[in-house]
């Protein structure tokens, strides 16, 4: 269980820190997601190949989630340490893509 | 030990060739003195962050590492799969844009699950209320309509297994995919039930007026859990539904 110090410092952080572009975010995201329907009908339409579609996917993916991490789930706004530690698993993630690639 | 010589340090130079270089460290840590002393480091580094919350974080890095786990075992069946579908083409058999209203609401879910952090924090209990309720509509929005999709594909013959009637209108061949679409999909809607029974208990919590339950803190890990589910599907989405192979 959290100390009360530890608590109430958190909740003044919480409200102290929020000046967020919460409704900007959800208009990216939106969009972004539109974007990303229609990028596999228009792509070939476009003669774009398959390769660059599936990393246009990825990085408007990567840049989503980052979105809703960094604003939603508040990241930007937290102590050094705390950003830190959900890096470590994607450090994971990648090797984990390297090695399906690989095969 | 006669030569030898134990500095306080992990390696001297000036020490004898034959003194063992962890000498001192093993030196140090006999009196009781913690190596790390020597160095920049931070007594408690995760001070000022509470320890719920901080339990809910190292939670969702397990989370993290599972679901990674599992998107490339999905990866590595795709690549290795005699046939995947194409997208945007007749014989896939996804409804895209069913799924992309549900990954709207999806996505507004977590609007509203900040909305209701930023109202605790600011002690709008009402607002708090208000938008909790709404993420937890949205919530269940995203279920009920991914149980739909399941039952329509289940009846059209897609299933997670290989199919023991030969009475369908999907092939044969889409065995792998089925299996690689329901394990990943399942266990992602899975977390999502999770998340909308969490919510609702919540939601019943906060509105009956306990304290807790409307504290920004409590909120705010149940929000944490919330947004990764979305996460996840940020990537799940394109992955299953947009990209072939």
């Amino acid at each position: 269980m959290a100390t009360p110090t530890a608590a109430a410092s958190n909740e003044l952080r919480i409200a102290e820190e929020l000046k967020r572009p919460y409704v900007l975010v959800l208009v990216l995201l939106a969009v972004v997601t539109v974007m990303e329907i229609q990028v596999p009908n228009l792509g070939p339409w476009f003669g774009i190949s398959e390769s660059v579609i599936i990393l246009l996917l990825v990085v408007s993916s990567a840049a989503k989630a980052s979105m809703v991490a960094l604003y939603y789930m508040h990241l930007r706004y937290e102590p050094r340490v705390l950003k830190i530690l959900p890096v470590g698993p994607l450090a994971f993630v990648v090797l984990l893509i390297l090695v399906v690639i690989a095969h | 030990m006669a030569g030898w010589r134990c500095s306080s340090t992990l390696w001297s130079p000036s020490a004898p060739s034959s003194s063992p270089p962890a000498c001192g460290w093993l030196w140090e840590d006999a009196k009781g003195v913690s190596f790390a002393v020597k160095g920049r480091y931070e007594a408690r580094p995760f001070a000022g962050i509470s320890r719920r919350k901080l339990g809910m974080w190292v939670f969702l890095v397990s989370e993290i590492f599972f679901f990674s786990g599992l998107i490339a075992a999905g990866l590595s069946l795709r690549v290795n799969a005699a046939y995947w579908p194409q997208p945007a083409t007749p014989e896939f058999p996804l409804n895209i844009p069913v799924t992309a209203v549900n990954t709207f609401i999806l996505i507004a879910s977590s609007f509203t699950m900040a909305e209701a952090v930023h109202a605790a924090a600011h002690n709008k209990p009402a607002r708090m209320k208000a938008f909790l309720l709404a993420t937890l509509i949205l919530g269940t929005t995203f279920v009920s309509i991914q149980v739909y999709e399941y039952s329509r594909l289940f009846a059209e013959g897609l299933t997670p297994w290989p199919r023991l009637v030969g009475n369908s209108n999907i092939p044969d061949r889409l065995g792998t995919f089925g299996t690689a679409f329901y394990t990943q999909t399942g266990f992602h809607g899975a977390h999502v039930t999770g998340g909308v029974l969490a919510l609702a208990f919540l939601n019943v919590k906060a509105w009956r007026g306990r304290r807790w339950a409307t504290r920004a803190e409590t909120v705010e890990i149940v929000g944490l859990y919330w947004h990764l589910v979305d996460v996840v599907w940020i990537f799940l989405f394109p992955l299953m539904y947009l990209i072939g192979r």
